[in-house]
């Protein structure tokens, strides 16, 4: 049972990146044979909802953008663990007697949005998808005593991440595969087995996350994210050798709200004035000008008040349930599905200023400029990538655990 | 080891040479091989700087609408595929399926390109960046490249695995699917991703008439799926048009260690679709300092593109395990995507049509390239290829079973 169970382990935090929770699976923190193992994780989802800072559902992008866009996201991760103990022969307390694991994930990442969603983005100079590495977790940690208790067995494990943010990012994209911020995640864990049969495995963790001192799409991603708590537990059942399934929940909040300190969105050329009186809604949300000017032969440009701005915080709550098939000793295939239940999404109140382009060279508007045309207080913007936005749409894994080094 | 599986395991490959990106084709491709992981690793340098143009003519630029030189798409590109061949599903399930052997593969790669001449003159060009979509344009692009996933069965050739012994005939059939995880330049003419998927089925025949010699011969199918941001304004295809990819090769054992093959590959592509390209770099001059040009949005396809590729390849076992390969491809014949792009007149300049006081007008047209994988370039590329064989066992290991 237990060669088999390490088949099907992946220790992992939970994290997330592209919008992606990564989330515990069958027996994912039980105490496995020592050896190397490797798993190749494929995640697809299609964004077509996100929540907003009241816990409403909302379509993508809204309002900005019509309802049925959506945003793709597709990330390939390999990981790798190793179990052993570097420790054994040395007399040092605790290490000396007791397993330590280390393991490393990176994958590749491609992620595109729908046309009017990069219709829109590229009216601010800004693109919609990103593709390439993503960035890498490392993390080492140590496992407990096994304890017993007739038919339940249980094993606990302390363990703590890194993110290294190594991944692509461009600061000009809606989507990215890298975060451009340091994680550092702490995290306690459990495994149980009643008869063998009735599996449970639960964590709890807590992610301080560092400055983005470069955020993306217009300074729409925090430059502060706030740190996240996250806990998470999953159920699953052996029908058979080759046969289980599994439920788990899935909690994860912000603690304190993320903090964006450069906002820069704005149009990349100025708009014409009956551009913009003909659609309001194009640029943000508010009527740029007033009615009155929109015969002016004059173009318009707008600059964001840069900051500070803070959103509500998030969080997101979900569902997940999933089937595995194990192959022999060294093989497992895994099929998951991921529902969020409710979620808060990231979205700020920012200042604009409206500008005539009258004066050369276009310098940035403020009230006090020769060319300042009015205000636009309080526009709402979307936070985005996964520092920020909440999906509020499924998506699906499929895994395949593979033991190129068999122990 | 048994000389025929070392032949194979050494002479195992991967697709067609067509694209660029793609190991060259090997002998034994189609060949079922002993259970295992093999590794095959190339790199491929390749100027990229002729092309086919729409009527077949090989022209010097890659570009060849851009006036004012030879502009070049200069590539190197390095690839890995993992190759697992392996028996399924034991003996307990039907014999139809567990008698035989599975090859599954996965092809990474990583690129390094960029645009050379004219067109990386009107990338550099800022002077008309204040009132058209051609601002912030890119001129290269290097990282990872996209990664194919491919799984396939022999349906004939490799009953007889655990006996080692090969059947003459093999017949494999193969999916693949393209994971555009390559790092994807929209403002760029050339890069390293695709940013589109694409499904593949694949048939492959494997005969060996005698000793020493190999014949494969292959027919795939491959479907695109849209790319919603095609690059450079829109001038690559947002939907490529099906692929139908031939390859017939036949390799010679020439000493005790040395191979020579000859493989022919055969691209045809159905017409591409470009949707709403935002600029062009031969767009018509603007008729009067009032008045300016923009493409006018549509849908507009080209006729297709096609390549016929010639490779030759001399293989040589270095050792049992290690074996290298040195393959020079030549492009003889193809066409590339063109397409006409009508222009529109718009007064003032930069005003957005539609908008009270934007005066619309018909412009020039005029003929352009299609970009990304609407080329066929006509320039030879060699590639060096090495290739290690890990070991042979069997990949699902079942102790206690």
């Amino acid at each position: 049972m237990q060669r088999l169970l390490a088949l099907i382990a992946a220790l992992a935090a939970g994290s997330a990146q592209a919008g992606i929770i990564f989330t515990p699976h069958l027996s994912e923190y039980s105490k496995l044979p020592h050896g190397q193992y490797s798993e190749l994780m494929f995640v697809h989802t299609t964004i077509e909802d996100v929540y907003d800072r009241t816990g409403k559902r909302i379509h993508l992008g809204a309002p900005y953008v019509p309802k049925g866009e959506s945003v793709e996201a597709n990330i390939a991760l390999m990981k790798f663990l190793w179990i052993g103990n570097v420790f054994r022969d040395s007399g040092i307390p605790v290490l000396s007697d007791h397993a330590q694991f280390c393991r490393v994930i990176g994958g590749l990442g491609w992620q595109q949005s729908s046309q009017k969603v990069y219709e829109r983005g590229r009216l601010f100079g800004l693109t919609g998808g990103g593709n390439g590495l993503t960035d890498v977790f490392g993390l080492c940690g140590i496992y407990t005593d096994d304890y017993r208790f007739g038919p339940l067995t249980a094993n606990g494990l302390l363990a703590g991440t890194v993110k290294f943010p190594v991944g692509r990012f461009d600061r000009e994209a809606l989507l990215n595969t890298g975060t451009n911020y340091w994680s550092t995640i702490p995290q306690v864990a459990l495994h149980a087995e009643l008869w063998g049969r009735l599996i449970l495995d639960a964590t709890a963790s807590y992610q301080f996350n560092g400055d983005n001192d470069q955020p993306a799409y217009g300074g729409t991603t925090p430059t502060r994210i706030a740190d996240w708590r996250t806990q998470e537990v999953n159920l699953a059942f052996k029908w058979s050798e080759h046969w289980f399934t599994d439920v788990g929940f899935s909690h994860r909040d912000s603690v304190g709200p993320n903090r964006f300190d450069q906002v820069t969105v704005s149009y990349k050329d100025p708009i014409p004035a009956q551009t913009a009186c003909d659609n309001t809604n194009n640029g943000l949300g508010v009527p740029i000008i007033d009615p009155s000017l929109c015969n002016s032969s004059n173009r318009f440009y707008v600059t964001p008040d840069a900051g500070p701005y803070a959103d509500r915080g998030i969080y997101g709550d979900a569902l997940t349930a999933g089937v595995y098939y194990v192959y022999r000793t060294s093989s497992v295939l895994n099929l998951r599905v991921f529902y969020p239940l409710a979620g808060r999404g990231s979205q700020i109140d920012v200042d604009f200023e409206v500008c005539s382009d009258t004066v050369p060279g276009r310098p940035p508007c403020t009230a006090s400029s020769p060319n300042y045309v009015s205000s636009l207080p309080d526009v709402l913007l979307n936070g985005v990538q996964e520092a920020a936005a909440t999906s509020a749409s499924p998506y699906i894994e499929a895994r395949l655990v593979y033991l190129f080094w068999a122990p | 080891m048994h000389r025929g599986w070392r032949v194979a395991w050494g002479l195992l490959a991967c697709a067609h040479g067509a694209h660029a990106q793609e190991l060259p084709p090997q002998a034994g491709r189609y060949m079922p091989m002993y259970p295992g992981l093999y590794l095959e690793t190339g790199f491929s340098k390749d100027d990229r700087d002729r092309s086919f143009d729409a009527g077949g003519h090989s022209r010097p630029s890659a570009a060849p609408q851009t006036a004012g030189g030879k502009t070049g798409f200069p590539e190197d590109a390095a690839i890995a595929a993992f190759t697992w061949h392996f028996p399924m599903f034991e003996s307990q399930w039907p014999a139809v399926l567990s008698n035989r052997t599975y090859l599954a593969r996965m092809t990474l790669r990583y690129a390094d390109t960029r645009t050379e001449g004219p067109l990386a003159a009107f990338i550099a060009d800022a002077a008309d960046d204040a009132r058209s979509e051609a601002d912030d344009l890119k001129n290269s692009g290097a990282g990872v490249g996209d990664v194919t996933l491919e799984f396939g069965g022999f349906l004939a050739g490799s009953r007889n695995w655990r006996t080692r012994q090969r059947s003459p005939f093999a017949l494999l059939l193969l999916a693949g699917v393209n994971l555009p995880t390559g790092v994807y330049e929209r403002d760029g003419p050339v890069s390293v991703g695709s940013n589109t998927s694409w499904f593949q089925g694949k048939l492959g025949l494997h005969w060996q008439p005698w000793d020493g010699g190999y014949l494969d011969a292959g027919a795939a199918v491959r479907d695109y799926v849209d790319t919603h941001e095609a690059m450079f304004g829109g001038l690559a295809p947002f939907r490529q048009g099906s692929d139908v990819i031939y390859d017939v090769g036949y390799t010679q054992r020439l000493a005790r260690d040395l191979y020579l093959g000859w493989t022919f590959g055969f691209r045809y592509g159905e017409s591409n679709l470009y949707r709403n390209p935002q600029y062009a770099p031969n767009a018509p001059p603007h008729p009067d300092a009032n008045t300016d040009t923009y493409p006018t949005p549509g849908d507009y396809r080209d006729r297709g593109t096609e390549l016929k590729t010639r490779t030759l390849s001399l293989s040589y076992f270095i050792t049992q395990r290690w074996l290298a390969g040195l393959h020079y491809a030549h492009p003889q014949a193809g066409n590339s995507g063109q397409f006409l792009l009508p222009f529109s007149t718009r007064s003032p300049t930069g005003c957005t049509p539609g908008a009270a006081g934007c005066t619309i007008g018909t412009g020039q047209t005029v003929l352009v390239d299609g970009l990304g994988p609407a080329r066929a370039y006509s320039t030879q590329r060699i590639t060096l290829t090495v290739t290690h064989n890990f070991g042979l066992g069997d990949a699902f290991s079942c102790s206690g079973c």
